[in-house]
């Protein structure tokens, strides 16, 4: 690829060679649009139109960096079922400076509940802040990462938010090996 | 543009005809300047990609939404440095050691720079040459295959010898690797002469080497060609063969760097540019095949051919015996491979 500036002369020098080189640069200045790019020709001009992505995508379970001791979480729907702690209409799931383990993470997470059928019991299910981010006390219990609050070294603090699930999610439990299964 | 192109080339012509001795000054302010002002230079949002057939104008997608795993990359003074957008499995970061092996590992959620190493160069000869690269001016490299033209052998790789000069392109791929633990079968031929009727025993082990020796954090690595994790076959689980590298991997993304043209060797330098090549787009779950299990199973012992055989024919309850192990031994090897899945969370 030719540096145009290199084309530049001084008072005496030749011009020819330059020249050369300048019609090849030529053929490197045309502009070609590139993915969802649209460049149409006209006498007065071209005009550029490209397909931008303005509002970002937000999806399921958003939720922003909190500035006080509580969160809000987006719609989000588990099983087809929107939890109580999700929504423009739920209260906002506490938080503590408290629960974060050694290495200052701390989870946001959906837990489930599920009965002696194994069945998700939808009134049951809730987001809470959690130390792990799917451990649980008991097997009936599930949980699954919604968001991670990372504050690193520091002591005190919620630090920086990174949502982990973006979608709708469904829920099955393996009685036999106590195994919960969070998908899409 | 091309309107300019060709107005320019008249005028040039003219100029050169008419006047041989053009000034300096107006050659600088009234050709050169405008076609350096007629390069593109991307601003906020947009990327150009410089083509010896012109500038491919691009807007970057990624507006105010970058997705999981999402790659980019910065020269720094002494090499090419890459950053992962922190992505998750089962909710947990993955962990990459930047310096050496012995050196700590630190979390994606520092942000740390990862040094790039290991380029591979992409000549088409051993991995396909992307035909993205191909229209960018990279050639495949020369297949020793020959046609002939008018009497004249061509080699059909090099058919646009004198058409634009040549780029060149490396690779490197980055991936996740998560450590689980395996199934170790053994068998043990017993009494081989079949005297004694036990010829076989059938041992599978639960092995957590790996896993304790990396943990169960999830690990980012790069460098050279991704490897995928190949699952055993059932006769490779029953004879005991394989042997499980104790982890599950997945492509997360594959960096290029594209030269300038007549670049001469695969050695890319700052002038390089980047192109990516993502595999990965969200977060994920990671599962291994089968629970822990407490205690290892009990070895699979197996009585076959009494007096190498004679006595078979003799004793027909033995049929009911040779079912039973039959049906463990479908069991054992259904439970002899371990590997796990990703999956989008």
């Amino acid at each position: 690829m030719i540096d145009i500036r290199s084309l530049y002369v001084r008072a005496g020098d030749l011009v020819i060679p330059a020249w050369r080189k300048l019609v090849s640069a030529l053929q490197t200045l045309p502009v070609l649009p590139g993915v969802g790019v649209l460049i149409t020709r006209t006498p007065r001009g071209s005009v550029v139109n490209a397909r931008a992505f303005l509002k970002g995508f937000i999806g399921a379970w958003a939720m922003g960096t909190p500035t006080a001791a509580e969160i809000r979480v987006g719609e989000g729907y588990l099983n087809a079922e929107m939890p109580a702690d999700a929504g423009p209409k739920a209260k906002a799931v506490p938080l503590s400076e408290k629960t974060f383990d050694k290495t200052g993470r701390s989870w946001i997470v959906l837990e489930v509940t599920v009965g002696d059928d194994g069945a998700t019991d939808p009134k049951k299910t809730r987001i809470v802040q959690a130390d792990h981010p799917y451990r649980a006390e008991r097997k009936q219990i599930g949980r699954t990462p919604l968001a991670v609050l990372y504050r690193g070294e520091a002591k005190k603090g919620f630090g920086v938010l990174h949502r982990i699930a973006y979608f709708d999610l469904q829920h099955r439990y393996n009685a036999a090996t106590g195994r919960h299964f969070f998908f899409i | 543009m091309q309107r300019f192109i060709t107005s320019l080339g008249i005028f040039l012509k003219g100029s050169v005809n008419r006047s041989p001795s053009l000034r300096a000054r107006d050659w600088n302010e009234r050709i050169v300047a405008p076609c350096e002002a007629a390069q593109l230079r991307p601003g906020a949002h947009s990327t150009v990609i410089r083509t010896a057939r012109g500038q491919v104008l691009n807007f970057d997608p990624s507006l105010g939404w970058i997705h999981p795993w999402f790659v980019s990359g910065r020269w720094g003074r002494d090499g090419f440095y890459f950053r992962v957008r922190p992505g998750f499995v089962n909710g947990e970061a993955p962990v990459v050691t930047t310096a050496s092996e012995s050196a700590p590992a630190v979390t994606l959620l520092d942000g740390p720079d990862i040094p790039a190493r290991n380029w591979r160069a992409v000549t088409g000869a051993e991995e396909p040459l992307p035909a993205f690269f191909e229209r960018l001016g990279v050639r495949k490299a020369a297949s020793d295959i020959k046609i002939t033209d008018n009497g004249v052998s061509v080699d059909v790789t090099q058919r646009e010898e004198n058409a634009t000069p040549p780029r060149l392109l490396v690779a490197m791929d980055v991936w996740l690797a998560v450590a689980r633990a395996t199934y170790q079968s053994e068998i043990r031929i017993a009494d081989p002469t079949g005297v004694t009727g036990e010829v076989v025993d059938y041992n599978v082990r639960y092995d957590t080497t790996n896993f304790s020796r990396v943990g169960a954090q999830p690990r980012l690595q790069w460098g050279g060609k991704f490897v995928p994790v190949r699952a055993p076959t059932l006769e490779e689980r029953l004879q005991g063969q394989f042997q499980d590298e104790g982890e599950d991997r997945v492509l997360i993304s594959t960096l290029y760097l594209l030269s300038p043209e007549n670049a001469q060797e695969h050695v890319p330098t700052p002038q390089w540019q980047l192109f990516r090549a993502n595999n990965c787009f969200w977060n994920l779950g990671h599962a291994a095949r089968n629970v822990a299990p407490k205690v290892n199973p009990p070895p699979i012992r197996i009585f076959t051919g009494l007096l190498g055989g004679v006595g078979d024919i003799i004793g027909n309850q033995i049929l009911s015996g040779v079912n039973e192990y039959s049906d463990r031994i479908l069991n054992a090897v259904n439970t002899t491979t371990n590997e796990g899945r990703f999956w989008t969370v």
